[in-house]
């Protein structure tokens, strides 16, 4: 669909840009983006790709707003406190850009739903809490050959990477999910205020890279920065030929 | 031998990255290693020695969101 007069004066600085220009713009225009978790990471990045102009947005999560989100969940007002977080982001991101279509998925991510959800969207955005639901979304992205941006934050620290399609998944890093009980909760561990929305900015910037085919994406790299220190450090991940997943299994 | 980015003082002959795991304590189970910028998959940590000018960087696999 081509772009209308009025997102031609909307996305001027974009359409400013020759690697994005109209054509690039039309893209995000038709793409259609799936944000799973819509707390500290999914707040930015549905609130980056919603300004971008991206045309569909689903967003998954079961939770309700609590008083202690609001320190870095940049969807959420006072008034969110108490009610669904992905009734609150839709009218959040609908008074942001009305032309966007937000699409709430108000349920609890898992192997038997993933495939179904994740079948209609272009890319899968990986803003969860939590290994189980991390390993999910890379098993089912491999398996329907999509990107999955992975964003991950930890007290001052965060990592950003663009695995699943054809590259590299999350199972190249580390076969397994910890086991229950070896890792602490995300609900009780610290978090400062900004590193949510530093991680989520860069993987809303990876997935408009993807949709325009623009630049060197995160593709089969990881990077890590520890923003205590304020030092970046990147790896970049080979896919395991062993992977029980996107490889040929242990042999 | 460099530990992120920092000199390791407890590097000996047929030290291994499992060796500095342990030495470091590092409990978490999900760790992101790399030695001279290459990545080194969990199932070689034990089998990986360090050499004395070696660059190991062990970092924590994250999921929190
Ligand atoms: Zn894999």
């Amino acid at each position: 669909m081509a772009l209308t007069q009025k997102e031609q004066q909307r996305y001027k600085r974009h359409l400013m840009l020759p690697q994005v220009d109209e054509a690039g713009q039309e893209k995000i225009k038709n793409s259609r983006v799936l944000i799973v978790g819509a707390g500290g990471l999914g707040s930015p990045v549905a609130m980056e790709l919603c300004c971008a102009g991206v045309g569909t947005i689903g967003l998954v999560d079961f939770d309700v707003v609590d008083v202690s989100n609001l320190q870095r969940q940049l969807l959420y007002t006072e008034n969110s406190v108490g009610k669904s977080k992905v009734q609150q982001a839709k009218e959040r991101l609908k008074s942001m850009n009305s032309d966007i279509k937000v699409i709430c998925i108000e349920d609890k991510l898992d192997k038997s739903n993933a495939t179904e959800i994740f079948e209609k969207y272009d890319i899968i955005v990986d803003a969860t809490d939590n290994f189980d639901v991390r390993y999910i979304i890379s098993d089912t992205s491999v398996k329907l050959g999509k990107p999955h941006v992975y964003g991950a934050i930890y007290e001052f620290y965060g990592q950003v990477a663009v695995l699943g399609g054809d590259g590299p998944c999350l199972r190249c890093l580390n076969p397994e999910p910890p086991k229950q009980g070896e890792i602490v909760e995300a609900k009780d561990v610290g978090v400062f205020g900004a590193i949510p929305g530093v991680i989520g900015s860069l993987q809303a910037c990876e997935v408009l890279k993807l949709i325009i085919g623009a630049g060197r994406t995160l593709k089969g790299r990881m990077i890590f920065i520890d923003m205590l220190n304020m030092t970046f450090d990147e790896v970049e991940i080979p896919k395991y030929p062993k992977c029980s997943c996107c490889g040929k299994g242990e042999k | 031998m460099m530990l992120n980015d920092l000199p390791y003082p407890d590097w000996h002959e047929g030290l291994t990255i499992q060796g500095v795991i342990e030495h470091m304590n590092y409990t978490w189970p999900k760790l992101v290693t790399k030695v001279n910028g290459q990545l080194v998959w969990p199932e070689d940590y034990g089998n990986v020695v360090l050499q004395e000018n070696d660059d190991l960087k062990i970092h924590h696999l994250l999921a929190g969101g």
